[in-house]
């Protein structure tokens, strides 16, 4: 069985996604599976080597973040590029996905991974499942400590893969919550907010660009009031 | 009102003369359209680096065609994003444009309607129209996934979706929809 992972991140090699790709590949090879080749679809001049990847491909993991609330452009012009193929190349297909996204509540991807579901049975691909996970932005710099749970389920959906083609519902249940928060996590949610603990993450990043004083600038127009 | 209308259509076809329909019946009842030919624009990827969030924040990195088309985004009352369905969705050309977007808003949380959703970079962003050309292969239900799409991103730019119409619709219920704040 040819097995192929594709990154759409647009940040392509230096992004959450190939590193959630790098826990599946080895939970993978603790199922038996050799490491199977991963494509970063942001190196788009590679476009057809891309899709003769995909077309030999028997099964095909494509990783991606959420991106204005759906796929981004690059994956969407992936999926126009092998959408043009012959059916009988593919018809029968495993195709698995997995959406991340900076919101923590899983219902932001939950239109894009219908989406899948719908391209999928269009193009005759067997829909080997779809995860959702948020909360992800960040976690290529977080201590260890903090990304183990997530890191341990992605190298389990990797296992799952490679012993059963697809992942179980238990997994994607677990990976995709909360949904929402309720109104209790809400109430929490909004006390952490007023430390600025949320947005600690951006404003790290800010002060370390020397960009924290112009956070609300609006270039093209009245910013927002504060 | 100011209506931007952001064509997505990669290739020349009757599409176009829907939308330009659509902007000439707006511009006869006193409103000022705009139609953005995205084919004919020189547009880059968004490549996630996020200048725009947290060097310059606002300002997109990437040099290109956007640079004239981001304070037409944020003057508009009504931006309409336009294109035809390839694959039940709109074309990558129409969704590489949206991807841009991201240097209008601002990377900061908020919890709104018990959601998390991003803060406003601008006072106010334009309301939403996405308007859609099915093939003979699109369904009910493709139809439906791509309001949901666009209901989403209305939802997280806290603007409206003001209409969602298909090249069968009568134009008179786009002019409606698109003139009803």
């Amino acid at each position: 069985m040819t097995r192929l992972l594709l990154n759409g991140s647009p940040r392509g090699k230096n992004s959450n996604s190939r590193l959630i790709l790098s826990w599946l590949t080895q939970g993978m090879a603790e199922a038996g599976v050799a490491e199977p080749p991963v494509l970063d679809l942001a190196r788009i001049s590679e476009l057809e080597a891309q899709r003769a990847a995909f077309l030999a491909a028997d099964e095909v993991v494509l990783v991606f973040p959420l991106y204005t609330d759906s796929m981004p452009g690059l994956v969407k012009a992936f999926l126009e590029a092998v959408g043009t193929a012959d059916s009988a190349q593919l018809n029968g297909k495993r195709v698995a996905f997995i959406v991340q996204s900076g919101f923590p509540e899983s219902i932001h991807s939950e239109a894009v991974a219908r989406y899948l579901a719908r391209v999928s049975s269009r193009l005759g691909w067997v829909h080997a499942g779809t995860l959702i996970k948020g909360g992800v932005e960040g976690i290529r710099v977080m201590p260890a400590w903090q990304v183990a749970r997530t890191k341990a389920a992605f190298i389990r959906a990797g296992r799952e893969l490679g012993r059963e083609g697809h992942f179980s519902d238990e997994l994607r249940a677990r990976l995709a919550g909360p949904r929402t928060f309720g109104p209790w996590q809400l109430r929490v949610l909004r006390v952490v907010m007023r430390t600025g603990l949320l947005n600690f993450y951006w404003n790290s990043m800010l002060k370390k660009h020397n960009a924290h004083a112009r956070r609300f600038d609006a270039p093209y127009g009245a910013a927002a009031r504060r | 009102m100011f209506c931007l209308i952001l064509n997505g259509n990669p290739d020349p076809s009757p599409f176009d003369d829907y939308l330009a329909t659509f902007a000439r019946e707006m511009e006869r009842r006193g409103h000022e359209s705009k139609v953005v030919d995205l084919r004919s624009l020189k547009l880059e990827y968004c490549t996630g680096c996020w200048s725009c969030w947290w060097k310059t924040p606002g300002v997109c990195a990437r040099k290109d065609a956007m640079v004239d088309l981001y304070p037409d985004m944020v003057r508009a009352d009504l931006v309409v994003w336009a294109s035809p369905l390839v694959l039940g969705a709109i074309s990558s050309l129409l969704k590489k444009t949206q991807d841009r977007f991201i240097p209008l808003a601002h990377p900061y949380i908020e919890i709104v309607e018990g959601e998390c959703h991003h803060r406003h970079r601008y006072e106010r962003n334009a309301d939403i129209g996405l308007i859609v050309g099915p093939t003979p292969a699109d369904t009910d239900e493709d139809l439906d996934i791509a309001s949901c799409l666009f209901q989403r991103f209305s939802k997280n730019t806290r603007t409206k979706l003001r209409l969602f119409a298909t090249t069968s619709t009568p134009i008179e219920e786009v002019l409606h929809d698109a003139l009803t704040a």
